[in-house]
């Protein structure tokens, strides 16, 4: 069994002693603190921090029994340890792990700083160095090191005595806290042993207790055990669910490894059968003696001045960025953003996730037409990868400003955890990031006649998505069984793809991989919240929010790609391809359909309609599924009007608006954050020039290089008598 | 205390009034919290619902300073409805002593008053004496002449109704508290400074004495009356003289009127002499002899008309008679009541010399926020000293328990420590003198002092603990001492801490415990000869056997012909049995060897004595009444409900100083403060507010009030608010709480708020210190202030955060 502190408040006499004992054996700086505040005493300070672990609220409990009608009753409130804990399930590179005593212990070499311990932890325990510019997450070890510390051989350097170093090793066998304790509040121990104790301390005095062992159940068991004369509700504990909450998430994930195997077989099918009748058709038109309708258009730079207006107002903007992200390392994340230990994600994690959605337009176009065999919309198709990449690596370029350590990137390779979505997501993101590189490749390479680039291109580009995959597959489960799985599937499909001589190379492989890979990290990133059942309003957290964040970016990416379609349009004085615009419309809108049909019937098995608030939340949620969401469906789903370019225009801009709504409302609106235990309510959060100014840096910096890509390299069809005719 | 903090964990029931103990005697809590693991009761009396109330069973609020109308009634109501230890009342107690016939209590004062000098002549308050000059013995406890029927009138007037009005507990609560204390046993009682600082501090001790006594609670495992000493080795310091009135052992100090030994010895008696010759054997050595009376002569004599108290000083120094203070381990500038009068006293000091480990307050007065130092003369030294842990030595805790300090680390700097300091300082003056004919200079020409540079602290203990001089060997303990000038020791009490040559206060045996009770004999040592329990004869019936089989702490051995025991049995002579005086003599350091319900006046006369006129032991009786009285504090919400026209302790001096020291009007100063230290910070918080972690835990000062008070003010927790008394004003954040209620007095609301004292404009965390507010009215007998009642008026700060 592992070891345990059972806390009997009733014995507590808030003297702090384990506060000022933990800060001692922890070396912890003192808090600057303001006494007093109303309705917490002399709780000093108010909640925990990196620089405190540990916490005695100070709580007036009604007692009609009391003279005084009340009771004070003092809390130790610190690190839980779970069983089995969200913090070290969320981590993506194990800095946060059980030791083998059953303490959840910290490894600052591993850690990357993402900070999503700290939204994943029901308690609100992990905690961030806002002031440092090299941050740890610092919370509670259980004494870990304390209780494995080697005795030493000298102090003051006189060498210690045998019996010296017994009572030294005799005072380290429990925690700090334990051993400063003048009260018996504290008792260290077996688990096993605490928990029959505290049975039995219940049962031997009736009427003294409530019959309820806090941390005996909650979050599948903790480590710290409560007592208490009065309900834990009234003590500032939260109601916590009894499943481990790793549970939720662990299934998910879980899912990952057989579902890369499943995507690329049921994509392989998809190509397959798209490809037959593809051949058929034009079998069937070459019987006609019609010529291929849809040749494929020829690109071409279109020229523009990189000095205008337009440009120089983005390039003021990555200015700012650049600034901005020169910044935030002079500063720190505490001295340049408005994040807090509420508020671990803010402004940035809402950028990324809504970015990350809507450049789903790049898979989901390259996917269409390279699987599906839409070949009449091949003329997006490289705007809609370029936008991609883009995206995505501004992405990135925005999580290296966000993350507290990103010089440990290499913790990503060397420690793989179990059920991390966070871990899910970075590779994912990276592999992908490596697709769409690739996918784009051919256009510079060509425009720039480097054969031999291109010659590599054609002989190894599939093969990378199948190591790619494989590898995904094999960190992610480390089981052999789905690794030789997905890499027998992908390599069959790369062999059937290798073209027939002479005949020109298509991605189809790494739009597969592209799909394959964006399949699982746009749905992992609705796994992130999985373990945050109690923080995210049930009107968005669901147990299948993966699937709603996946479905909902194939809707936003697609209807993005008519956005940008448009804006080029507009932006070059080109004309509309109405004929492909109106295409991608009608894909918009199944794609749309499909996601609010998976939402409604979630909401409605779940029961959540009868759950909206009539409060400025239930507004934001009928804003978000209804103005967003059935709205454009309706307009989408009617041929007629979805080819009226403006009617096209508006809804597909609400598509978008909407999935970057529901992205905002899951980082923010739908979000009941209460702060670092004790959880006395959110901090403010507002975010500061500097978050502002890298978000929309990064934004004019994808805006501009896709300006600049448009100019200088051929990812724009040329204008043509069709296309333009049709536009009329 | 007269029994330790180990020993708690034997009560059965708690009344802690006084104390906070959760927070300033934490650790007393751990034996608390195991005495309730086995079903004890925990009753907190105080003005303010604190953590010590939090962990209580009933919790008491009680007006500040209304301490004796409470307890007062709660011994009427026990002798009353006889809830009292009829045995060891009539055994162990002096209720069956005649009491003078004209002794009486009359107008609010006891016989014997004098108006004009704030005086009593104690001449009424002694026995009736029997030819052999003992007390006379009533047959029993109902005859009228005895002190228990005396005991019993002057509390008739403590009716239930009476002492609730005055300090505000319910009627119910009073008789629910006596009726818990009496019928559960053994009980102890816990209290601190909220008992002592009032200018009936001495008089609210002995309450618990007369409490004690009649429930037979002292003297027995789980009994006991004791005082909570903190960390500031209170203990070692009182033991060794800090107090001013004091030699060494609580001997008093000699006064002008007694220039010689003998005149000393009239006053002290034979038994406290032979002690005093043997620190002044410790003190002179080879110089005091049997002819220059042991060189007390060489003693400088206090006199009684002059206040030498620490208030004094600064008094003095404000008159022009006190040119230079010498400050070791305090910081007055912080901690003493009515701060102005101390401030003003320091600008007045040419010489001002600390040893520290900051600079204080007091160091830094003379730059206090506001005051331009060049307006002041005031030489201040400032000698840089070792923290505790930097230097080596005993600390003397509540259970008087003497324990060695090791040294762990070296101070920084020069710092040294302060027996180094003190040690250079004597050698330079004494060399300074070494030509001097000047009689009074021979103390210090005299004086016995060669300590060797390395282990000095454990030499200094070694000559406390004595000397057989013959020998040179060290003496066993205090019945080894001799008047003849054949031993010495430093302090009496302390006499065998050095048995065997072996330092005792080193040992750690933290295991052997033949008692099984936690005595622990052989775990350091305590005074005196390493006694646990003080008067523990008292344990025992007639026979010498203990009242309750089940709760031992010794016992006459009929066979072995001694007194034996798990403790070191308090009894004159261990081989003298129950069927002797000296067997029936529990309180052996009372003339009557039995405890005093009524602090009569008394002097025991040895029959076998040479010379007459030498007591052998004279009891003390305190000099403002033989038997505790409420008066209310200077400063009160409202008249003495006993006796209106004798509102305050009638030998209180106050004013002393004009104009300095101005009394508050209920009218202007409506509310009643009380001021505490807290679990945080330590007394001036010198050390503690130099600690981050602590300064964490308590950044600053507040002003705890009621929610009534403060719908009333309209102000909430953590607007500025300015306190004023008649003596200053300060203003700190508001502290709004349930645990501060409104208090019904007399038949008026009371508000009463508090605040802690241990701020100053030094150190990390600075604040306004409390003690410009507080009242240095002090207890006649042992000079304590009042800071636990006073009048305060509260209102919102200009410029609070009202939004």
């Amino acid at each position: 069994m592992p070891s345990a502190t059972l806390i009997d408040t009733t014995k507590c006499i808030g003297c702090r002693a384990c506060q000022v004992s933990c800060k001692q054996w922890n070396e912890l700086p003192a808090e600057k603190t303001s006494a007093p505040e109303a309705g917490l005493g002399y709780q000093e300070p108010k909640r925990l921090s990196a620089k405190s672990y540990v916490v005695i609220a100070d709580k007036l409990v009604d007692d009609q029994n009391s003279s005084t009608g009340f009771r004070q009753v003092f809390v130790k409130r610190q690190c839980m340890h779970c069983d089995d804990p969200a913090c070290a399930s969320a981590c993506p590179v194990t800095a946060l792990h059980k030791d083998p005593s059953g303490a959840v212990v910290y490894d600052k070499s591993r850690c990357i700083g993402c900070r999503y311990c700290m939204w994943a932890c029901p308690w609100g325990v992990p905690t961030a160095e806002w002031d440092s510019l090299n941050p740890s997450i610092r919370k509670c070890t259980h004494c870990a090191d304390r209780i494995s510390s080697q005795v030493p051989e000298y102090r003051n350097g006189v060498a210690l005595t045998a019996a010296e170093k017994t009572t030294w090793a005799a005072q380290h066998t429990e925690p700090a806290c334990v051993k400063a304790c003048p009260a018996g509040c504290l008792k260290f121990g077996d688990r096993g042993a605490l928990l029959a104790e505290a049975k039995q301390r219940i049962a031997n005095n009736p009427g003294k207790y409530v019959d309820h062992i806090y941390g005996e159940n909650e979050a599948g068991g903790t480590n710290m055990m409560y007592l208490a004369s009065a309900p834990f509700s009234e003590l500032g504990f939260p109601k916590v669910q009894s499943e481990a909450f790793p549970k939720l998430s662990a299934i998910a994930l879980g899912a990952v490894p057989p579902a890369v195997v499943g995507v690329g077989a049921a994509l392989s099918g998809t190509y397959a059968i798209s490809k037959r009748r593809e051949e058929v058709a034009k079998a069937e038109a070459k019987a006609k003696g019609l010529h291929d309708e849809h040749a494929h258009p020829e690109f071409a730079p279109v020229s523009g001045n990189l000095y205008s207006q337009t440009n120089k107002v983005l390039m003021g903007l990555m200015g700012l960025g650049v600034l901005s992200f020169v910044l935030r390392f002079a500063l720190g994340l505490g001295g340049s953003t408005g994040l807090s230990d509420t508020w671990a994600w803010g402004l940035w994690i809402v950028f990324d996730f809504a970015w990350i959605a809507i450049a789903a337009g790049a898979f989901a176009t390259a996917g269409i037409i390279y699987v599906l065999r839409r070949q009449d919309l091949y003329a997006i198709g490289r705007s809609a990868v370029l936008m991609g990449l883009l995206s995505y690596t501004f992405v990135m370029i925005t999580l290296l400003a966000d993350l507290g350590l990103p010089w440990h990137p290499y913790s990503l390779l060397l420690y793989h955890p179990k059920h991390s979505a966070m871990f899910e997501v970075a590779w994912c993101i990276a592999f992908y990031l490596s697709v769409l590189a690739l996918e784009f490749a051919p256009v510079p390479l060509d425009w720039f006649g480097m054969k031999k680039y291109r010659e590599m291109w054609n002989q190894y580009s599939d093969w990378w998505v199948v190591f790619a995959v494989s590898l995904f597959v094999f960190i992610l489960s480390h089981n052999l069984l789905w690794t030789g799985l997905a890499a027998v599937v992908f390599s069959t499909l790369a062999v059937m793809l290798k073209p027939k001589p002479g005949a020109k190379k298509e991605p189809i492989m790494l739009a597969i991989g592209a799909i394959t890979f964006s399949t699982m990290h746009q749905s992992s990133l609705g796994s992130l919240y999985l373990l945050m059942p109690d923080k995210m309003s049930h009107l968005w957290w669901s147990p299948i929010l993966p699937i709603c964040y996946f479905l909902s970016a194939i809707a936003a990416g697609i209807a993005l790609m008519i956005q940008v379609e448009m804006w080029i349009a507009k932006g070059y004085k080109r004309s509309l391809r109405m004929n492909e615009l109106s295409s991608m419309g009608q894909l918009g809108f199944w794609a749309l359909l499909v996601y609010l049909a998976v939402r409604f019937g979630d909401l409605a098995v779940r029961g959540q309609f009868s759950q909206i608030p009539a409060n400025l939340r239930g507004l934001d949620f009928l804003v978000e599924i209804g103005l967003m969401g059935v709205l454009p469906l309706i307009l989408l789903g009617s041929a007629k009007l979805r080819n009226n370019p403006k009617v096209l225009n508006v809804a597909s801009a609400l598509v978008v608006l909407g999935v970057i709504w529901n992205r905002w409302n899951g980082v923010v609106y739908a979000m009941d954050l209460k702060g670092a235990m004790p959880q006395l309510g959110p901090l403010h959060y507002m975010p500061s020039l500097v978050e502002w100014g890298i978000s929309v840096g990064m934004v004019a910096a994808t805006v501009f290089l896709f300006r600049l890509g448009v100019n200088y390299l051929p990812i724009l069809p040329k204008e043509t008598s069709h296309s333009a005719a049709a536009a009329d | 205390m007269t029994n330790n903090w180990l020993d708690m964990q034997h009560s059965k029931i708690f009344l802690i009034e006084g104390s906070n103990a959760a927070e300033n005697h934490v650790m007393s809590m751990k034996w608390i919290r195991k005495a309730q693991e086995k079903g004890a009761i925990i009753i907190h009396v105080d003005p303010r619902y604190t953590r010590t109330s939090a962990v209580a069973d009933i919790y008491a609020r009680i007006r500040p300073g209304a301490d004796i109308a409470f307890l007062g009634t709660m011994i009427n109501y026990i002798l009353e409805n006889k809830l009292y230890d009829e045995a060891y009342v009539k055994l162990h107690t002096n209720a069956l002593l005649m009491a003078g016939t004209e002794f009486g209590f009359d107008d609010g004062v006891f016989t014997g008053y004098d108006e004009a000098s704030h005086h009593y002549d104690m001449e009424s308050w002694g026995y009736q004496l029997g030819a052999d000059r003992k007390p006379k013995k009533a047959a029993s406890l109902d005859d009228p002449h005895s002190v228990f029927a005396q005991l019993k009138k002057h509390y008739s007037r403590y009716t239930l109704e009476m002492g609730s009005q005055i300090s505000g507990i319910p009627q119910e609560t009073i008789k629910k508290i006596a009726t818990l204390m009496a019928t559960t046993k053994p009980g102890t009682i816990m209290y601190a400074l909220g008992m002592t600082q009032h200018t009936v501090g001495v008089q609210n001790i002995r309450c618990y004495g007369v409490l004690q006594l009649l429930l037979g609670n002292i003297g027995k495992a789980g009994g006991g009356v004791n005082a909570l000493r903190g960390e500031p080795n209170v203990q070692g310091a009182s033991d060794l003289a800090v107090l001013f009135g004091y030699m060494p052992g609580y001997l008093n100090y000699p006064a002008h009127n007694e220039p010689t030994l003998r005149e000393w010895t009239k006053n002290a008696g034979t038994f406290r002499a032979k002690m005093l010759i043997n620190t002044l054997k410790a003190w002179y050595g080879e110089h005091a002899t049997a002819e220059n009376d042991f060189g007390y002569e060489w003693l400088p004599k206090r006199s009684l008309k002059l206040d030498h108290s620490s208030y004094g000083f600064f008094e003095s120094a404000i008159k022009g008679d006190m040119k230079m203070l010498y400050v070791v381990g305090q910081n007055p500038m912080v901690t003493n009541a009515n701060l102005s009068v101390t401030y003003e006293g320091l600008t007045k000091m040419e010489m001002v010399v600390l040893h520290e480990l900051w600079e204080t307050e007091t160091a830094a007065f003379w730059k206090r926020p506001g005051t331009d130092p060049k307006s002041i003369q005031t030489e201040v030294i400032l000698l840089p000293a070792n923290y505790f842990m930097e230097k080596e030595g005993t600390i003397s805790n509540s259970s008087r328990m003497v324990q060695w300090r090791y040294k762990a680390v070296n101070g920084p700097g020069t710092s040294k420590n302060d027996l180094e300091i003190i040690d250079a300082v004597f050698r330079r003056v004494r060399d300074l003198y070494k030509d001097s004919n000047d009689p009074k200079d021979l103390s210090i020409r005299n004086a016995d002092w060669n300590y060797p540079q390395q282990g000095m602290a454990e030499a200094v203990l070694k000559e406390i603990g004595g000397f057989d001089l013959k020998t040179g060997q060290t003496v066993n303990g205090i019945a080894d001492l001799q008047a003849d000038g054949s031993t010495s020791s430093g302090c009496w009490l302390y006499a065998g801490c050095f048995k065997g040559g072996k330092n005792l206060s080193k040992r750690r045996d933290g295991k052997t415990d033949p008692s099984g009770m936690g005595i622990y004999p052989a775990f350091a040592w305590s005074w005196p000869g390493n006694m646990k329990v003080l008067y523990n004869r008292a344990s025992c019936d007639e026979k010498g056997q203990p009242f309750d089989p089940n709760n031992k702490l010794v016992w006459w051995d009929a066979e072995q012909k001694k007194w034996a025991g798990f403790d070191t049995p308090d009894v004159p002579v261990p081989t003298d049995g129950p069927d002797t005086p000296n067997g029936q003599k529990p309180f052996r350091m009372n003339g009557e060897g039995v405890g005093r319900l009524i602090a009569a006046r008394y002097a025991d006369f040895d029959p076998k004595a040479t010379d007459k006129e030498l007591p052998r032991d004279v009891s003390y009786t305190p000099k403002d009444g033989p038997l505790p009285e409420f008066y209310e504090p200077v400063e009160s919400p409202t008249l003495n409900a006993l006796h209106p026209q004798r509102q305050n302790n009638p030998l209180l001096k106050y004013p002393r100083l004009k104009g300095r020291q101005p009394i508050g009007t209920v009218e202007k100063f409506p509310y009643v403060l009380m001021t505490s230290s807290l679990a945080e910070h330590w007394c001036a918080g010198s050390t503690t507010r130099n600690v981050p972690w602590l300064s964490e835990l308590f950044p600053e000062p507040v002003v705890e009030i009621s929610e009534e008070l403060a719908a009333k003010l309209n102000v909430k927790t953590g607007d500025k608010v300015k306190v004023a008394s008649a003596r200053g004003e300060i203003e700190v954040k508001a502290s709004v709480t349930r645990r501060m209620q409104t208090m019904h007095i007399n038949g008026k609301d009371v508000y009463v708020v508090w605040m802690p004292y241990n701020w100053g404009f030094q150190g990390l965390t600075t604040g306004p210190s409390t003690n410009y507010l507080t009242i240095d009215a002090v207890d006649p007998g042992a000079g304590t202030q009042e800071t636990k009642a006073c009048l305060v008026n509260v209102v919102p700060a200009e410029g609070g955060n009202h939004a």
